[in-house]
């Protein structure tokens, strides 16, 4: 079966380039990151901002095109060389933060394509997510029986790492097209979660798990 | 927001790859599109459309099993391809 992609590139023209954004990059090394949608606004928006800073390029892990950001891509990728500055540019804040969880970056510019607005974001943005996960950290430490979720979504689906996984606890692997987190509850033997499907899981969907999840990352 | 939805690329597409029975899987902020993409599509082509109704977080979501319905081809919007 084959699959075909068609990334829905965003029609829309920046607006001007504004003072606060000529300040904010001055003189300094700017990483300029975005979504698959924006690449060509980010591309012209760099040439402008050329006369004022030093672009760094960098290509992340599991995207096919330099500069682009995905919800992972921080958790894979080796940032060779740390700019002064990370801009992305684009709507939210769910791709820049993964900047943040995975420590690439102390705070992260999100700069809004329709207006140039400014939006930053920090640690203390993410520190309940962080707070939740050292606890989860914890908790696998104590943990008797462990509850390995592997993913049979292509993309996403680690069952070698999920075996490899080598620890004096009672093991026991789950599998699931996406995972579904009121199922999980039945399964109260478990002491704590390991993740081997997207990193975001243990994160953003912390809260909807009772008991303490981790990223397989974070083992192996 | 106004997107690139691409239908002369969808359309030659799934004439080059031959397909009958198509599968539409779409981001949540694209699905709202749905009706347009596929009337689009039916002005143009006799093939069976169909529209994934659950999730795609990502390039890296790709339904499975769809061979055994007769699905031959899935269009996945919102995302380029995943590099593992």
């Amino acid at each position: 079966m084959k699959i075909e992609y068609f990334e829905a590139r965003v029609k829309i023209e920046l607006p001007e380039i504004t003072q606060e954004l000529i300040d904010l990059v001055k003189d300094k090394s700017v990483a300029l990151l975005t979504t698959v949608q924006f690449l060509e606004q980010r591309a012209s928006l760099a040439v402008k901002l050329l006369k004022y800073c030093k672009i760094v390029n960098m290509k992340l892990a599991h995207c096919k095109y330099p500069d682009q950001i995905l919800g992972c891509s921080a958790f894979d990728s080796e940032i060779p060389e740390n700019p002064d500055l990370f801009i992305y540019l684009g709507g939210g804040v769910f791709h820049p933060k993964s900047l943040i969880l995975k420590e690439v970056a102390d705070e992260v510019y999100c700069l809004s394509p329709i207006d140039f607005s400014i939006r930053i974001i920090t640690k203390e943005h993410v520190s309940s997510l962080i707070k939740k996960r050292n606890g989860a950290l914890s908790g696998f430490t104590i943990a008797k029986n462990i509850g390995i979720l592997i993913t049979t979504k292509p993309g996403q689906n680690n069952l070698k790492k999920a075996l490899e996984l080598k620890a004096d606890k009672n093991i026991y692997y789950f599998l699931d097209d996406t995972i579904n987190f009121a199922e999980l509850e039945n399964f109260n033997f478990i002491d704590c979660w390991v993740n081997t499907a997207c990193p975001r899981i243990a994160y953003d969907d912390s809260i909807k798990i009772g008991k303490p999840i981790i990223n397989i990352g974070e083992l192996i | 927001m106004e997107y690139d939805l691409e239908i002369d690329k969808i359309i030659s597409k799934i004439k080059e790859n031959s397909a009958k029975n198509v599968l539409l899987q779409l981001p949540d902020g694209l699905k709202p599109k749905a009706k347009e993409i596929v009337d689009s599509l039916r002005k143009e082509l006799d093939v069976n459309l169909f529209i994934w109704s659950g999730s795609n977080f990502g390039s890296c979501d790709i339904p499975l099993h769809l061979e055994k319905l007769g699905i031959d081809l899935i269009l996945h919007f919102g995302h380029s391809r995943f590099v593992k």
